[in-house]
Parts: structure tokens; sequence; C-alpha cells
């Protein structure tokens, strides 16, 4: 819901409340007024009926002429006189020819020793009408409020809300790579001005933090690989020697194998932050098959010597969009994964379907959870020597091309499907 | 065969000179772009090896200086970055080669060989070891004169091993060579090792004295008798 919509609603149900609550108070104060004028008209009525009863020739016929009184004699009894008995009533009235509230009062009274039933009517049509026209024109009152209010609302979702609506968008398409500065919002409303300060100071911060672990990375990334050279170069030098023993052999040998992969890893990781950065966005769209089959071609001798046979079945013209760089390193550590954690003599099954490629390979079961699959870092059975950034590689490039991949165990084989 | 290399870190760049001259190159070391700029301009090489990331300068300007002057000197390009742009940027300026830091000597020695060969126009494209002869152009192999039928990556590793015969050669550097970064080193090894065996049989099949040999705990290296 909308803050403007909950504040128009909140207003509302304040303004029906104080409404309704001077409507009752309206409406109790009339109504007080119109009892008392009653009681008093009744009063005075009761008195002067009094009077006339209390005259030696009593017309009762008179008294009875008139149409808000009547009186008629009571024969003595023993039973004990009526007091004021006040009661609503529906009477024919034959001036306006129709049936009107009436307020009736009967009570007995004795004068000059002769009891008397008198009942007096008071029209309630009057007071009825000015008690509806204080509820309708109260009601007239709240509508006119809320036609104020929806107007004022639109207007200030029009015009007032503009800069908050305009910031808003600006976070939306806000990121981090393109490094645009933010449009200054024309506002002289305080609170957007602030938010619009805050937004800019957390956006300026959060960059600066970036830049700074991108140049780390870079930094890291960068400058470590030529001690590296060295060493290895070094190491190059002391093998063609010669005069080493097996043993030095042996320690050199480790050296140089821990080096390069503290290459390769810094090399990696840093194309995955690479990736990360979305410095690949030459997006072009791919036919996937001709893609496939020179990737397949290269890992084709790789497969004959470890007897992997490959059977790669692929419908035409399917159709992917992506930086090519980045679906060469997709597939590639894709089919690599497909080979490298396969048995001897294994088979690979490569499945082109539109809108779906699917990549199968016998091999051992895998040692952990099959949701860290795509774990940096996470090698089955510990093999040391691989990095086990492969399919973290891949689930990043997935993500950040809306690309989906899944892994799924079907007995005898690990498939990998990718769907776009 | 004379090679600049132009490379800021002395370390790096003593080494290099090294091993190239233990190769039978004349090297000359530039360790900034003012000296380098200095010597592309006075003097002429068949080779430049170049690092893009100079103190107080870029590479990249020394490569186009260098193909204004002389163009048809070969250059390679080694630098730290692993950048595609760097290296679409670098080939497209007119370098032939480009290697990532860290690099290995013998793969270095590979692509500066592969270089010569293709800017000698008029020289031939064979390279003769012993009884063993390769064609570079048609990428044929030949025993005593009879041709023998390799893959692709047993042609490559048997270039690999002529480029830098008599020297050992690790198995990270023969896997790289042969796959970049597309394999895992663990299989590798396997698979070098089931190469360098077909490969060893089809040289002895034909009667050739000179193969590759196992050097224990280190690699192997092509030994010519």
């Amino acid at each position: 819901m909308r803050l403007i919509t909950k504040t128009t609603l909140l207003y509302l149900l304040i303004t029906a409340i104080v409404i309704a609550s001077s409507g009752l108070v309206l409406y109790n104060i009339t109504n007080n007024f119109v009892q008392k004028r009653i009681r008093d008209y009744f009063t005075h009525k009761e008195t002067r009926l009094t009077g006339y009863l209390s005259k030696p020739q009593v017309d009762l016929d008179w008294i009875n002429s008139f149409k808000s009184q009547h009186v008629e004699p009571l024969s003595n009894l023993k039973t004990p006189l009526l007091k004021n008995y006040d009661r609503d009533t529906i009477i024919f009235n034959d001036l306006e020819g129709e049936r009107q509230p009436f307020r009736a009062r009967t009570l007995d009274k004795v004068v000059n020793g002769q009891r008397y039933r008198i009942s007096m009517y008071m029209a309630l049509k009057e007071s009825r009408l000015v008690l509806g026209g204080i509820i309708t024109s109260l009601f007239y009152v709240f509508l006119a409020l809320l036609a104020l209010m929806l107007l004022l609302n639109y207007l200030s979702s029009r015009y007032l809300w503009q800069p908050f609506n305009y910031t808003l968008e600006q976070i939306k398409h806000y990121s981090l790579n393109q490094g645009i500065a933010l449009a200054e919002v024309p506002t002289t409303t305080k609170e957007f001005k602030e938010l619009n300060n805050l937004f800019a100071q957390m956006t300026s911060r959060i960059e600066h933090d970036f830049r700074n672990m991108k140049e780390f990375t870079e930094n890291i990334s960068h400058e470590i690989q030529t001690p590296l050279a060295i060493i290895k170069a070094k190491i190059e030098m002391l093998q063609k020697t010669e005069k080493l023993s097996g043993e030095q052999a042996k320690t050199i040998g480790a050296i140089y194998r821990a080096t390069s992969h503290l290459s390769k890893l810094s090399r990696t990781l840093g194309l995955i932050s690479k990736i990360e950065n979305q410095e690949f966005t030459n997006r072009e769209e791919l036919d996937l098959k001709t893609f496939l089959e020179p990737l397949l071609f290269n890992f084709k001798e790789l497969a004959e010597l470890k007897q992997v046979k490959i059977d790669f079945k692929a419908n035409d013209n399917v159709f992917i969009t992506i930086d090519p760089y980045l679906l060469d390193v997709l597939l590639s550590n894709l089919i690599k994964n497909a080979l490298s954690h396969n048995y001897e003599k294994g088979e690979i099954l490569i499945c082109l379907e539109p809108q779906q490629l699917t990549i199968c390979n016998t091999g051992p079961v895998l040692d952990f959870a099959e949701c860290e699959i795509f774990d940096r870092f996470r090698r089955n059975g510990h093999n040391s020597s691989s990095l086990g950034l492969g399919l973290a590689i891949v689930k990043k490039i997935c993500y950040l091309n809306n690309l989906d991949i899944s892994y799924s165990y079907q007995e005898p084989l690990h498939c990998f499907t990718l769907r776009f | 065969m004379k090679i600049l290399i132009v490379e800021d870190n002395r370390e790096l760049s003593e080494t290099l000179v090294h091993y190239l001259k233990q190769e039978g190159y004349l090297c000359e070391t530039a360790y900034n772009y003012q000296t380098a700029e200095e010597k592309i301009n006075i003097y002429a090489y068949d080779v430049v090896v170049l690092d893009i990331t100079l103190p107080d300068g870029s590479g990249l300007e020394i490569l186009k200086q260098l193909k204004q002057k002389r163009p048809d000197e070969g250059v390679l390009i080694i630098s730290a970055k692993n950048a595609l742009d760097d290296k679409l940027t670098g080939l497209n300026l007119g370098a032939d080669d480009y290697l990532t830091k860290p690099f290995h000597l013998a793969e270095l020695n590979a692509r500066i060989q592969s270089l010569l060969r293709r800017k000698r126009f008029n020289g031939s494209h064979e390279i003769t070891v012993g009884d063993l002869r390769l064609n570079t152009a048609t990428a044929q192999v030949f025993i005593k004169d009879n041709e023998i039928i390799l893959t692709r990556k047993e042609y490559e590793l048997l270039l690999y091993f002529l480029s830098n015969r008599n020297r050992i050669l690790n198995k990270e550097a023969i896997a790289e060579h042969l796959w970049g970064d597309n394999i895992d080193m663990a299989d590798s090894f396997d698979f070098i090792y089931t190469h360098i065996k077909n490969l060893r049989k089809k040289i002895a099949s034909y009667g050739s004295s000179n193969n590759i040999k196992s050097v224990y705990g280190m690699g192997y290296k092509f030994v010519v008798e």
C-alpha cells in the first residue's frame, strides 16, 4: 500500500471518528433540547388543562375538540393514579394528511375530587427533521472531505512526491560498475533533500570501498605474477643444471608445482572478480552448435587418452546471447569437469535442445552434499592439484547472465543442465 | 640473433638474459620506457620481448613506435595482466605473440623460435634434429624421409620438445603448453604420460635413435644422440 494511500486512509478514519462524534454530540444536544421543549410543553399544557378542569363548568367536548389533547373522566376506582406515561406513537395528522410520529403523555389527575385521564400529544416531525438534517449535512461534509483528500492525494503524488519517485528510479538503475554520477534531484522538500544527500553519500562510500577492493584484487593478482615468474624461471634454471640428486629434484619439482598452483589460483580468482565486475559485456547472439564443435574437438584427444566416449547430439539453430569469451569459459569448464571427474573408459553425453543444454558424465559419486557442488574450493576426493574453482566460475557466469544451471545425479550419470 | 628484453624487474630480466644466452641469442636489456625507446630507435633487433607495464610509460607506446619504424621486427609481449583487452590491443597494434606472467622459460623459448621462423620470409620452415625433420608450414614430420602420422597434440608436443631440445621440460610446462588453462593439473600428468608414451612408440617404430627420455623426478627431455 502506498504511503499516500495510507495517510489518506488514516486521515479519513480520523475524520470519520471526529465527524461521527461531533454528530453524536450535536444529536445529543438537539435531542436534549427537543426533549426539554416537550417536557416544558407538556408541563405547560397540564397546568392549562388543570386550569380548565378546575372551573366549575367543565366542557370536556371543547377540550377534546383539540387534536393535541384528550381528557376523559375516570370512575373513582381505588386503582393507583397513573403517573406520567410517556411514549412515542404514530397518529394520523389530518392537517398534513399523513401518519406522523407524535410524543404522547398520559396521566391521571384528580381535580375537584374528580379523576381525569389526560392524554397530550406533540408532533415530533420537525425535531426529527432537524436531527435527520444534522446527520445528512455531516455525511455530506464527510464526502466533501473525502473528495478533497483524493484530490490532494493525486496532486501530492503527482507533484510533491515527484522528487522521491525520481530518487527511487535512480536507485533502481544504480550500478556500481558504471561509475555514473547521480543526477541532482530538483526539490525544495527538506526530507527528500536529506534522502538524496544520504543516498549520494552512501553510494560514494560504497563506490570508494568497491574501488579499494577492486584495486586490491587487481594489484594482488597483477603484482604477484612477476615474483612468481622469477621463482619459476629460477627453478627452471636449477632444473637445467642436471647436477641435482633425485631428492633435490623432487623438492624442486614440488616447489615448482606449488608455484604453478599459486599463479593459476591468482589468475583464476582474477578472472572471477573480472566476471563479477561485469567487464565482459560484449553480448552477441551465438549459435551453440557451431560454438560447441571446435570446443569438443579440443577435448577430443584428451577424451581419447582417457578412452572416454563423447556422445554429442545437437539441434541446429539454438541461439544464446552472451559474451563469447564467457561462453567459452563456461562451456570449457563444464566439459573439462565432465572429463576430469570421469572414469577411464567412461562416457560423456552432451545434448543440445532448444533452450537447454545438458552435459552428463559417468564418474565416482560425490563425497559431499549435492548443493555444495558449485562452491569455491569444493573438490571431490581431495584432489589438491585441481583448483576447485571451475564450477564456481560456471555458477557465477550463469548468475550474471540470467542463465539457470542445475546439477543432478541419476545413477550412473552426473548431469549439469543449462537453461537459457 | 639479437633480442631486446624490455622488463622493469631486474631479477626477471637477468634470468631471461641468462637463459636466452644459453640458447645462443645475443641479449640486450632495457629496464624502463626511456631506455627502451632509445634502443629501439638506434638498433635493430630480431625480437623484442616487451613488458607492457613499465614504471615510466606503457609498453604499448613502444610497440607503436617500433611498428612504425621497423614493421618486420618480431614483438612478443609479456604481461602480468591476463586481460583480454590488453591482449587484443597488443595483437592489434602488431605484436606477434602474447605471454602471460608467470610463464615457463621453455614456453618463451618455443614462442621466440616460432616467431623467428615466421619472420624469416626466405628461410625454411623446417626444423631438422638428427634424422628427424619437422615442417612447421605443413605440420608434417619425417623420420629418415618417411612421414610419420601424428595427432595434433602429439605434433605440438614434438615441436615443443624440438624447440627445447636437450633441455629438461617439466610436466607443468608441457601441460600448459598443450592445453593452456583448459585442464586440471591432476589429469594432465596422466595425459602427458600417455601422449609421450605414444609419441615415443611412433618415433621408435621408424627406427630413430633420437627420442624423448624421462628424467627422474623432473620431467622429460628430447635427447639427440
